[in-house]
């Protein structure tokens, strides 16, 4: 096999990016004391070392199932209010300061004030949900509008149903925008619902356990928890497009 | 069957169609002849319901079914011709046959993005002819063919018209006059 076809595999190419990184890391580290930053050697032994903890793996259900509950909300409710405001300007205009709010607004302060009402080992639905909601609405309300009209005056004419003209008018257009907001979406959800555990620090979340880390000093154990968190992230993204592109399958849209 | 009285319609403030007054009788073909502009598409949209005139009616033709290739292709560009033509009427021995009259087997199962101008209109027009409904309207259905291969799609037309009433807007190949009708704009 030539070299430039070896090189052409993407695997390959993020491989090689991957390890250029660690080296970075592994480099810096070198040059720090172990207690401040700590390398991907200490990383990774502590990383195994948590594996078998139940802390691990209680924090890691709670977090994820809340953060889950407050994305799942927010992909619903946006969907439900971006369909309501394609069709109503009165809610396309009501929702409007209310989106441009919460894509404002830093999510540090959201955490803050949110933390006066809730309780805290609620506050990662209420956060990601903050977070996933804008993204959402967004995304799908621009899907709606970019549907072509003259492809929407075809089903019209040939009086398709629902089922059909969703099919080969609606989800065409639309899926390439939800794919973007699943995927930008997922990562802030998780990010920002630790975010408010790290505040919130609600008992069993991925939240406290870094912040115990930083409080013992314990730079590997809060290195390997953000590992963790990366590789969460990534699984999730991918499994979502794969949930997708099953539904994209089922509907006759291309994936 | 479908009556128009005193029709009007304008974009823009100026006047395309006005005060048409116009018959259409069940089964009957009519070819609309007309330079550009001179609102052939708009009185087919003006059929169809799609726009409403300004002055004047349209009568009888809320309760037909129409059955239409439209000036663009309007069809559903990562399905097949074959999945194009089933989203409106049962898929069976009948659409396959207008299909295969009209297309080449291999490019029936393609998506018709990756198909020529050509056979993609020979796509709408296999879609409106397999449609269940009362009347066909045809607006340039043989844009991008030659004219043997227009012919050819036309006697597939008259062949699967199957009673329903025909209105056609075609320009530039010359057909058959088909004991046709002309409504001149």
């Amino acid at each position: 096999m030539k070299a430039s076809t070896i090189w052409d595999k993407c695997w390959l190419r993020r491989l090689v990016a991957a390890a250029f990184w660690i080296m970075v890391w592994q480099g810096v580290s070198l040059t720090l004391p172990t207690v401040l930053f700590a390398g991907p050697v200490p990383t990774v032994q502590r990383l195994l070392a948590m594996l078998p903890e139940k802390e691990l793996w209680y924090s890691l259900c709670c977090s994820l199932g809340k953060v889950g509950i407050g994305f799942m909300l927010a992909f619903l409710l946006g969907t439900v209010f971006a369909i309501f405001s394609y069709h109503s300007r009165l809610i396309r205009l009501l929702l409007e300061p209310a989106v441009q709010i919460m894509k404002s607004v830093p999510v540090a302060c959201f955490i803050v004030v949110a933390l006066v009402w809730v309780r805290s080992d609620q506050i990662s639905v209420l956060t990601a949900f903050f977070v996933v909601f804008p993204i959402v609405y967004i995304n799908l309300s621009e899907g709606m509008h970019s549907v072509d009209r003259k492809m929407l005056e075809m089903a019209q004419v040939f009086r398709l149903s629902r089922r059909k003209s969703l099919q080969a008018v609606w989800l065409p257009a639309v899926m390439p925008y939800l794919l973007t907001a699943c995927r930008v979406s997922v990562g802030m959800a998780l990010k920002a619902g630790v975010a408010g555990e790290i505040i919130g620090l609600p008992r069993w979340s991925i939240g406290e356990q870094l912040y115990l880390s930083k409080l013992y000093l314990d730079t590997a154990g809060l290195f390997a928890w953000s590992l963790i968190i990366i590789a969460l992230s990534l699984a999730l993204e991918k499994l979502l497009l794969l949930a997708v592109a099953r539904i994209q399958k089922q509907w006759g849209v291309p994936v | 069957m479908i009556r128009l009285e005193q029709v009007t319609k304008g974009y823009d403030g100026k006047c395309v169609i006005n005060r048409l007054n116009w018959q259409i009788g069940k089964g009957e073909r009519w070819r609309i002849t007309g330079a550009s502009g001179a609102g052939k598409t708009t009185l087919l949209r003006l059929l169809m319901g799609v726009d409403l005139p300004d002055s004047g009616y349209v009568i009888g033709a809320e309760q037909l079914r129409f059955c239409p290739v439209f000036q663009e292709d309007r069809l559903t560009g990562h399905w097949s011709a074959l999945q194009n033509v089933a989203l409106v009427c049962e898929e069976g021995s009948r659409v396959r046959d207008i299909l295969s009259a009209l297309l080449s087997s291999d490019a029936l199962n393609q998506p018709v993005f990756t198909l020529s101008g050509g056979m993609r209109r020979r796509a709408a027009l296999a879609r409106a002819l397999a449609a269940d409904g009362d009347i066909l309207i045809l607006d340039e259905p043989f844009t991008g063919l030659d004219e043997q291969t227009a012919l050819r799609a036309w006697n597939t037309v008259l062949r699967y018209q199957e009673g329903r009433t025909l209105i056609l807007v075609s320009h530039g190949i010359s057909l058959p006059d088909e004991e046709m009708q002309t409504m001149a704009l």
